[in-house]
């Protein structure tokens, strides 16, 4: 920023939007990926660093089975993707995380493997959960093939042709993850371990580079397996079009809960996309690159959005406002800049005239061309949790429900004993530990209701505080009442924090679970959100984006 | 399921994840919960093993009342609240939630009657010397550890906390003492047995709902995973 931006921009709070705005259900389940999203940055730093990729291991018979290694060569750390191809017949082929077997099964190793770690990864990776990896691990995951574009790529790829870019925007991914595991899961490097290094510092960065190693890996399979069937005829991907592909993720509830989790976590996202928005609006004027770099990001959403497929009714209702909003700021961007204060004149005219979807999608636009402004703020997205978790049980009772009454208004709102108000409760199911949703009035296993009705929570806590000695320490009131510490701790949390809470009623009867997931794989850097029911979707990362060797500048052929 | 003599390293957020669903199964609040994951975790980072500890007080918990051995705190002398010893997770969160009182019990001398599994309270004295800034020295027959406001303890006379025998203590605090330094190494994760791993998960099943077909159907895609 320079002196004058500075300086105009000192008070950007005017701009910043509140939490009581933006931490509502339905605007997160409007939420698009910025520059700020996490495959972003992690493509970014590479960039800028001069990462260099290899692939040191490639290991594949003529059915598509066997090993890979993929490298990124960072300049004082390197990483590997360590790839299982496998022969998954097509009845045993789940995205759910009951299944127990896959297409492909991964891991991203710190560093570069050797024998030893390969043959040890080889008997564990492929199990998954059932297998055990080791603190030389940094994430697990695997993946399943799109049957029917994958088929389609091979096949024409075999008989010297190139695939339909019809075919491929129907679907938009070879392959599709269905469970991407980082910190410490399954016996993985703990978060701590890397929390240090700045390349992977930041919210994520592990399991996007996976994912984005991945991405390469189905490439290289889909024309190993044409090669196989089309012999010398057999082409590979033309490199305009392989872009068109990402990676493909499946997912369900068992996302969902993680945002209640981790109230911090998720402020920090949150802040740091408000304040970015803040910054852009708060300045004075308008640079001529940040125009021309606004149209090119209403295009690429335009183009986004006409690819943009989904048989969902909630989704297609979205895609129709997206839309028509876009057509709306075209229109708008002819008198652009304009005014005082440009971008904030642009943005008030959104919040005015535009579906949340379409304001959702302007900020994204609007943030897109100002990386020197906002880009600094990716470092702010992580947390350290281990820090805010204690309690301060010296505070005075009266002190706490005041700050609990101040920030915590709008869980009161709701009627508790209403059955519509708590028509659904989150729960663990035995099988696989798979987090579900359940109708609480029909269906069993109410009594161990997981604690993610914040709302309801609060309210409880409220009741139960209204009548204890207000001199008293905090912590006279918790061990009389342990079952609110878990409540109590998070009104502490949220203190600093005031963009922690969702703000809405998690156990309502017409909660949407893909609003929440939704928020998450925004911050992912998702795009084509494509809910398959009201509990599960699917979503592409990475689409559009360079592959490792659009990024290599050594430019090292891959055979 | 591996074999129960087999050794698996956890992570220190496995432990944490494991240990703190396990704590609910066994009866803890969730808030409660969170705090055995806390102290287990933390065990962990220093290279002990605070998940065979845990199992073996859940297991012994599961056969009386979800909670006892709850802190009576009087000035000086805390007692429990039934005839059973001390539950260390509610006796250390309770000293933690008032570490940085006026009145706190490390204001003073402070006798602690029998706490079982004691080594389960070590991960929050730790953090009581921190938040009050005092150096807290723990008296036991046969033993002293004193821990410093920088979270500085004697690792050595830690490990007799392992026995799993109730033990009672006295609290001293000052704010100069000095304790020999540790070694700077940091700790590795424990090794611990596979047997451990599955007893806590076994105990941790209790918070999970079994599946029937109606739950299976609903929580999955509506459409097929061939496409």
């Amino acid at each position: 920023m320079s002196v004058l931006q500075q300086s105009a921009t000192s008070d950007i709070s005017a701009f910043r939007r509140p939490p009581s705005q933006v931490m509502r259900l339905a605007r997160m389940g409007s939420a698009h990926p910025t520059r700020l999203s996490f495959l972003r940055v992690v493509l970014r730093r590479m960039v800028t660093e001069g990462w260099q990729f290899d692939r040191p291991v490639w290991q594949m018979d003529a059915k598509g089975v066997g090993r890979a290694v993929y490298r990124a060569i960072g300049p004082e750390r390197t990483y590997s993707l360590v790839a299982f191809a496998h022969d998954l017949p097509d009845h045993l082929r789940s995205d759910r995380v009951i299944a127990t077997a896959w297409d492909a099964t991964f891991a991203l190793f710190d560093g570069t493997p050797d024998a030893t770690d390969l043959d040890r990864l080889a008997a564990n990776v492929p199990l998954q959960e059932a297998g055990r990896i080791s603190v030389k691990e940094l994430a697990l995951s695997r993946a399943n093939r799109s049957v029917r574009l994958f088929g389609h790529v091979v096949d024409r790829l075999s008989v010297g042709q190139q695939p339909d870019l019809a075919e491929i925007e129907a679907v938009g991914y070879l392959m599709r993850t269905t469970a991407v595991y980082g910190s410490g899961k399954f016996g993985a490097a703990d978060r701590a371990v890397i929390a240090d290094r700045p390349e992977l510092a930041g919210p994520f960065r592990a399991e996007m580079l996976s994912v984005w190693l991945t991405r390469a890996f189905t490439v290289d399979l889909v024309e190993h397996i044409a090669r196989v069937k089309g012999g010398d005829t057999a082409v590979r991907l033309d490199k305009d079009l392989r872009k068109r592909f990402g990676v493909g993720n499946s997912t369900g509830l068992g996302m969902a809960p993680f945002l209640v989790r981790h109230p911090v976590l998720l402020n920090n996202w949150m802040q740091a996309r408000e304040e970015a928005l803040a910054r852009v609006r708060a300045q004075a004027f308008v640079s001529p690159n940040s125009v021309a770099g606004l149209r090119a990001a209403l295009t690429a959403a335009q183009d986004n959005a006409r690819t943009w497929a989904s048989k969902h009714p909630v989704q297609l209702a979205k895609l129709v406002d997206l839309r028509r909003d876009l057509t709306l700021i075209e229109a708008a961007l002819d008198g652009f800049p304009n005014g005082d204060r440009p971008w904030d004149a642009l943005w008030l005219w959104a919040e005015a005239n535009l579906s949340v979807e379409g304001q959702e999608a302007l900020l994204a636009m609007m943030l897109e061309p100002h990386g020197d402004l906002i880009d600094d703020l990716a470092e702010t997205m992580s947390t350290d949790e281990a820090s805010a978790f204690t309690l301060d049980g010296s505070v005075k009772v009266v002190n706490f429900r005041a700050d609990l009454a101040a920030r915590y208004g709008w869980a009161l709102g709701c009627d508790y004993t209403a059955r519509a108000d708590v028509a659904r409760f989150w729960y663990v199911s035995e099988e696989k530990l798979e987090p579900r949703l359940g109708e609480r009035f029909t269906d069993e296993g109410a009594a161990l209701e997981q604690p993610l009705g914040i709302g309801r929570l609060a309210a409880d806590l409220v009741r139960d505080l209204a009548e204890w000695p207000g001199e008293d320490p905090l912590a006279a009131f918790l061990l009389a009442h342990p079952e609110h510490r878990l409540m109590a701790r998070r009104v502490q949390q949220s203190a600093r924090s005031p963009y922690a809470e969702i703000q809405d009623n998690l156990l309502a009867a017409d909660m949407l679970p893909i609003d929440i997931l939704r928020c998450k794989l925004a911050f992912f850097g998702a795009s084509h959100f494509d809910p398959r029911s009201d509990k599960w979707v699917r979503i592409s990362l990475y689409k559009g984006e360079p592959f490792p060797d659009d990024l290599d500048t050594r430019q090292a052929p891959i055979n | 399921m591996k074999h129960t003599n087999d050794r698996v390293i956890m992570s220190r957020n496995e432990t944490e994840s494991l240990c703190m669903k396990a704590a609910r199964g066994a009866g803890f609040s969730w808030g409660l919960a969170e705090e055995v994951g806390f102290a287990t975790g933390w065990l962990a980072a220093q290279g002990i093993d605070g998940a065979a500890a845990l199992l073996e007080m859940l297991t012994r918990k599961l056969a009386r009342p979800a909670i006892i051995g709850t802190p009576r705190p009087m000035p000086g002398h805390w007692q429990s609240f039934d005839d059973s010893p001390l539950c260390p997770i509610q006796l250390g969160v309770a000293l933690v939630d008032r570490a940085a009182l006026e009145d706190s019990p490390f204001s003073q001398v402070t006798l602690l009657d029998p706490v079982e599994t004691p080594l389960l309270l070590l991960p929050f004295l730790v953090r009581a010397a921190q938040i009050s800034q005092r150096t807290l020295t723990l008296d036991w027959q046969g033993g002293r550890l004193v821990i410093t406001p920088d979270g500085t303890f004697n690792r050595q006379a830690a490990f007799a906390w392992i026995d799993p025998n109730a033990l009672a203590m006295k609290i001293t605090t000052s704010s100069n003492v000095s304790v020999e330094p540790l070694s700077a190494d940091p700790a590795h994760l424990p090794s611990i047995l596979a047997s451990t791993m599955n007893g806590l998960g076994a105990i941790a099943l209790k918070t999970t709902v079994p599946a029937t077909n109606a739950s299976r159907s609903g929580a999955g895609s509506a459409t097929t995973d061939n496409d």
